[in-house]
């Protein structure tokens, strides 16, 4: 179990780091407004992607994370 | 305007008080006066911690960013928070492990301990005192000098300034950080709500989110795409700020303290996910209001647009409101950050309780009256200060990540790098130093310097372990 989680955890963060990556392309630092999505310019949908993802990957490092709870934790 | 001023005024300082005397009730022992008995649930952590994070910047200095360098300022500040909270689960969990093993005082007690070191707790000190204090007197000063601007004959600028010092000191120094905790929730909760008044209104006026952007577009297209109109938003500028704002739960001091003082582990990761979301919800009205002003007031000074869509475009009550909440915003910061610099001084000494208890209070009360004369006395080197505090701070963050990563005690390496990279950065401040190397930042480059010298640092231990360590700290 413990090994899982690792693997888990070690996926969680070098999604982090793939996603930390990917905002400073262009395919999130957009350098043109088109394509739009509900009138959002590519940057913005882009950016609010990605911290959307950040939340996502948060949370699920969360649930993963291979160090034990501390004592006392419920 | 100024009638419901004095109404939402008096009502916002008289649950302050009744927030500062339940707290002073509370308080039994200096743990308690210092770290809030380390029992901090879901919710109220939640909205101190936002509340801390998000300063007056976040309704005054992110409009006009969006206004003026469009929609980039999103990967600016939400794409970095989003990192933040990533790293707040990836440092907080052993930080609050290593915090359980020594005892936690403060972070400067803590790293001193980790380093087996006291200087670690010095440089630490002497960085957060030489970048927090300018952020603290010059958030003061703006607004001070905003709301002289926007209420004349009310109160003059260091009328203002004064004001706010002393509703912060007051329940700072006599209810502890329980009070402060207590104030940034329910600042949070003001900041959150003006907000959001205010975005509302912007996208209605712009006839919805579709419209709101078309028209911008028809007043400079450049604001719709990175880096903006005067290509402020450059790969590395925001790889630059992504780092700092990133780094910020290990090198500012209020929100370290806000990771150990959670209830339990479990809490802290479901109140990382909590300000993810929170800062989704500040950030996108903000995005509103700033779209607002570029196709409403975009010839206008800074403080026109603000005076505008913040209060002279709202109905007198929502303006009171939103003076309030900037009130609410510039305080919760400012408040956390005094109260950490005095409790981190305290940390760094020793002496029975009540001493302690006398020295955190008396610190805490220098460092106020320091910021407010600073804030009266700003210079335009205070400000430089205040501007870079962020990438200043960011320096600490590889001697803060060893300490806490650490097998054993970091070299003194780490500490000598550090120390180094923060002379390096303050003389590129006065201008001895130049600020960009070749094609790279110096900020960027001493960051990742630091950084390198510290990974190398780490290995090297790891490859030569020291023949006699008597007993080597669990690896996390």
């Amino acid at each position: 179990m413990k090994n899982k989680r690792h693997t888990y955890w070690t996926a969680c963060w070098i999604c982090a780091v793939v996603l930390s990556i990917l905002t400073f392309t262009p395919l999130v630092s957009a350098g043109e407004a088109a394509p739009y999505i509900a009138g959002i310019p590519h940057a913005l949908w882009a950016g609010i992607l990605v911290t959307i993802g950040f939340i996502v990957l948060t949370y699920v490092g969360s649930r993963v994370h291979p160090m034990a709870e501390e004592e006392g934790d419920q | 305007m100024i009638t419901w001023l004095w109404i939402t005024g008096a009502i916002y300082l008289g649950v302050l008080v009744f927030l500062t005397i339940v707290s002073r009730r509370k308080n039994r022992s200096t743990a308690d006066y210092v770290l809030a008995g380390s029992n901090i649930g879901l919710f109220v952590g939640l909205l101190t911690y936002a509340a801390t994070l998000f300063s007056a910047f976040t309704l005054m200095g992110m409009p006009d960013f969006f206004r003026t360098h469009g929609v980039g300022a999103w990967i600016f500040l939400a794409v970095s928070d989003g990192a933040q909270i990533f790293l707040i689960i990836w440092f907080g969990i052993p930080l609050r492990r290593r915090a359980k093993e020594m005892g936690f005082r403060g972070t400067a007690s803590l790293l001193s301990a980790l380093y087996e070191n006291r200087w670690a707790g010095y440089i630490y000190l002497a960085g957060i005192f030489l970048f927090l204090v300018p952020y603290v007197a010059v958030q003061i000063r703006g607004l001070a000098i905003f709301l002289e601007a926007i209420y004349p004959g009310a109160l003059p600028a260091w009328g203002w300034s004064v004001g706010i010092m002393i509703v912060m000191l007051a329940y700072g120094v006599l209810g502890g950080l329980r009070a402060v905790i207590a104030a940034d929730a329910f600042q949070g909760v003001i900041l959150l709500v003006a907000t959001w008044i205010v975005g509302i209104a912007c996208v209605h006026a712009l006839g919805g989110v579709s419209s709101m952007f078309a028209r911008v577009e028809a007043v400079d297209p450049a604001l719709l795409s990175v880096p903006g109109p005067d290509g402020l938003f450059s790969i590395q500028f925001l790889l630059a700020s992504f780092l700092a704002v990133m780094l910020l739960p290990a090198t500012q001091p209020q929100l370290t303290t806000r990771l150990i003082i959670m209830r339990s582990t479990r809490t802290m990761k479901r109140m990382a996910v909590a300000i993810g979301c929170f800062v989704m919800l500040v950030l996108l009205p903000v995005v509103a209001i700033g779209m607002y002003g570029a196709v409403q007031y975009p010839e206008a000074t800074t403080r026109d647009f603000l005076a505008s869509v913040l209060l002279f475009d709202r109905p007198d009550v929502v303006a009171a409101v939103v003076v309030i909440g900037l009130l609410a915003a510039a305080m919760s910061t400012a408040d956390s950050q005094i109260f950490a610099l005095g409790t981190e001084l305290t940390s760094l000494l020793s002496g029975d309780e009540r001493t302690v208890l006398l020295a955190s209070k008396a610190a805490i009360g220098v460092f106020g009256l320091f910021s407010l004369l600073f804030s009266l006395l700003s210079s335009d080197q205070l400000v430089l200060l205040a501007l870079v505090s962020f990438a200043g701070t960011s320096l600490l963050g590889p001697m803060v990540l060893a300490g806490v990563f650490s097998r054993r005690p970091p070299g003194t390496v780490v500490l000598g790098a550090t120390v180094l990279g923060l002379l390096i950065f303050l003389g590129s401040l006065v201008g001895v130093v130049p600020s960009q190397v070749g094609p790279m930042r110096l900020d960027l480059l001493l960051l990742l310097t630091i950084g390198a010298v510290t990974l190398a640092s780490a290995l090297y231990q790891h490859r030569h372990p020291k023949p006699a360590v008597a007993a080597e700290r669990p690896y996390v």
